[in-house]
């Protein structure tokens, strides 16, 4: 075996034993839902930004900030109202007066600038607010005053968006919605899994994530899942995928052609080979399977997916829409 | 690894080959039948077309298989998703070129997961829809003897012959000629040959087809419709007298009627030729009943082979199928004539002369006077 070969199995097993490490220690203190934490984690080794997406009171900050925690990273928060500015998150120029009493403007760092952001309610935040996050998440870097400040690695957004109280809210642009990686959607727990937050939250002490890894050690994974390879097989089943959410494409099934306005783009495609890679990683391969990508599609694609004004009236998910198109696509 | 799976590359084709041999084999067979019953085709020409169905649905078989199968990237997709190998060959044959790390990393897994794989772990398969491939093609068969025994197909036109057998189709003609020939007084078929026999200008034709089950020869309803018929009768069957006048010399005691009989068949169906095909079984049996059952036997059994019944089972038969021809070609007057002379030569009992004088000028002239 060749050296290049023994070191990528060496940063594999790394890889696999960070992942392991960072879903038991979240899992200390974010009960349950363990597909949940894996898809989370999924995204933030691709380099990707969730969408997180969920009732109140389930757990979605707490989540964002116990990754934050295990992983021994710059987090901020950002609490997103109606009257948030966008230099609220960018950061502005500040006048400030120097040593020898000269005043000039220095660019002041907003929120955006950590490793990981979490976007409360992003919902809640104006569109011209929301805005202020599309260069930050596409080109991880911010335009101030003309002044471009780039964004240190790793770096995700992390944003969360109650699905039921849309009083007072602005739904997302589907531009800034093809931005995120993954929709992961945050389901109430069981009986066992509520009797165990109930046992840790109401306590004396409440557990907290203790931290495990350097943001270099997440850096020097990120280039390790690009390497994975993929088939020109998969690849091609991967795009029949994201062709078939759109109702014109003739590998569009039934569902997508009565149920969907527009819908995913390419970029769906890069997040589903990405996580594709990174979940063939997570199991001993250095290839993707079509399981892997089984596994991550309805995740890359249920927020990308553009609902007609059918599906909305019946009622009908875009993850119900994402199910059918993977049910409906060709095995290999 | 390229070279093992090469070797399931073929075992692959030969399961292919295996699971659509079947259905090749049903349409081409189905087909041959098929055409077989339209074109009329004999025995053995069913039996030729049978093996050359088989041979090519062989062969379409073996080309769907091939073509099926596909190339060995194709073939590791095919085996990844039968043994469960989530991908590994087809990415491993893809990459199986690049000198990277992670290249010969899934080279060695995949090199891993087909070692303890051999060929013969690909298991043959059934067609999806076997129980219909053996429905359809015994439906097809059975439709084909159905069609093989219509009355009008066996009538009309040669395309019965050889389909399923000749021999089904033999019996049912025979069968049918029984019931429509009409019996014939020995006295009158005796004297009718010995008229035929004295008779030298007489031209031998076609011998009568014969009434395995003739009647009793006195009945007298017969006898009319016999002659009520004889001048529409028609003989589509070209047998070769000399045949038939042996096949008679074989079965009757020389000297007797009976040889003399079948030679006045003979004439009858030379003259009766011209008449329609369509009529041919009932004219045949006619002439054979009117004649005689017992002199015509051999010349009967001879004639349905030449209606092509090649699978028949009668050893006397042939399959002597000479065109049909109008030999007959004489004047009414003419054939009174003749007909006169030769009942005044034989002496003749006055009760039989008219009998004999009508059908032989039918038979000279083609028609009564």
């Amino acid at each position: 075996m060749s050296l290049a070969a023994a070191d990528i199995q060496t940063r594999a097993a790394i890889f696999r034993d960070c992942f392991g490490r960072l879903k038991t220690e979240i899992g200390r203190v974010f009960v349950g839902q363990p597909s949940v934490v894996e898809q989370l984690l999924v995204c933030f080794f691709c380099q990707g930004h969730a969408l997180l997406e969920g009732p109140p009171g389930l757990g979605k900050t707490l989540l964002v900030r116990t990754l934050s925690d295990a992983m021994n990273l710059q987090f901020a928060r950002v609490q997103c109202t109606p009257d948030l500015m966008p230099a609220d998150i960018t950061g502005t120029q500040l006048l400030v007066e120097g040593h020898d009493g000269v005043r000039s403007f220095a660019f002041q760092r907003g929120p955006i600038f950590a490793n990981i952001v979490l976007a409360d309610e992003i919902n809640r935040a104006t569109p011209r607010t929301q805005a202020a996050f599309l260069e930050a998440m596409q080109e991880r870097r911010v335009t101030v005053f003309g002044t471009t400040h780039r964004i240190d690695e790793p770096f995700s957004v992390f944003a969360t968006q109650n699905p039921i109280e849309m009083e007072g809210t602005y739904p997302l642009p589907e531009a800034q919605l093809d931005r995120f990686f993954f929709k992961i959607r945050i389901q109430m727990p069981d009986v066992d899994d509520l009797a165990e937050i109930m046992m840790r939250t109401t306590g004396e002490e409440a557990p907290r994530a203790s931290s495990q890894f350097s943001a270099d050690t997440v850096l020097s994974l990120y280039g390790l899942i690009r390497q994975v390879k993929i088939a020109d097989s998969v690849l091609r089943y991967i795009l029949h995928l994201v062709r078939a959410t759109h109702p014109d494409a003739p590998e569009a099934p039934a569902i997508v052609k009565k149920y969907v306005r527009y819908g995913a783009s390419p970029r769906a495609a890069q997040s589903i080979v990405l996580a594709s890679k990174a979940t063939a990683l997570l199991a001993s391969r250095y290839h993707v399977a079509t399981d892997d990508v089984r596994n991550v599609v309805v995740a890359a694609l249920n927020h990308r997916i553009i609902r007609n004004f059918t599906a909305e009236m019946e009622r009908v998910t875009a993850e119900e829409i994402a199910r059918g198109v993977l049910s409906s696509a060709p095995a290999l | 690894m390229l070279a093992q799976l090469e070797r399931f590359r073929r075992r692959l084709i030969l399961v292919a080959f295996v699971k659509r041999l079947p259905l090749s084999a049903a349409i081409a067979v189905s087909g041959a039948l098929v055409a077989a019953r339209i074109g009329g085709v004999q025995a053995n020409g069913v039996l030729i077309a049978l093996v050359t169905s088989a041979l090519v649905a062989s062969l379409a078989a073996a080309s769907i298989a091939y073509r099926r199968t596909g190339r060995i990237v194709q073939v590791a997709a095919t085996l990844d998703g039968r043994f469960g190998l989530a991908n590994r060959l087809a990415t491993a044959l893809q990459f199986s070129g690049d000198d990277d790390g992670v290249a010969s990393l899934i080279s060695a897994d995949a090199d891993a997961a087909l070692r303890g794989r051999r060929p013969q772990d690909v298991p043959f398969e059934a067609p999806r829809h076997l129980a219909w491939i053996v429905g359809g093609v015994a439906a097809v068969v059975v439709a084909a003897g159905l069609v093989g025994k219509s009355p009008a197909d066996t009538d009309t036109s040669v395309s019965s012959r050889g389909v399923l057998g000749g021999a089904a189709n033999a019996s049912m003609s025979d069968g049918r000629r029984s019931l429509a020939s009409t019996p014939a007084p020995s006295n009158v078929s005796a004297a009718a040959a010995r008229v035929q026999q004295a008779d030298p200008n007489g031209q031998r034709g076609i011998a009568p087809v014969r009434s395995n089950n003739a009647p009793a020869a006195d009945d007298p309803l017969s006898r009319q419709t016999t002659v009520r018929e004889a001048p529409t009768q028609s003989a589509d069957s070209a047998a070769d007298p000399r045949q038939a006048r042996a096949a008679d010399a074989a079965r009757t005691p020389p000297g007797s009627s009976g040889a003399a009989a079948g030679r006045v068949g003979e004439r009858r169906g030379s003259a009766a030729s011209s008449a329609p095909r369509s009529e041919a079984p009932t004219a045949r049996a006619d002439l054979g009943g009117s004649v005689g059952a017992n002199a015509l036997r051999s010349t009967t059994t001879r004639a349905g082979g030449v209606r092509g019944t090649t699978a028949d089972p009668s050893p006397t038969s042939d399959t002597d199928q000479r065109p049909i021809t109008n030999r007959g070609g004489m004047t009414p007057a003419a054939a009174w004539d003749r007909a006169e002379s030769a009942i005044e030569r034989e002496h003749l009992p006055l009760d039989l002369r008219t009998y004999v004088r009508g059908y032989l000028v039918a038979i000279k002239s083609g028609g009564l006077p």
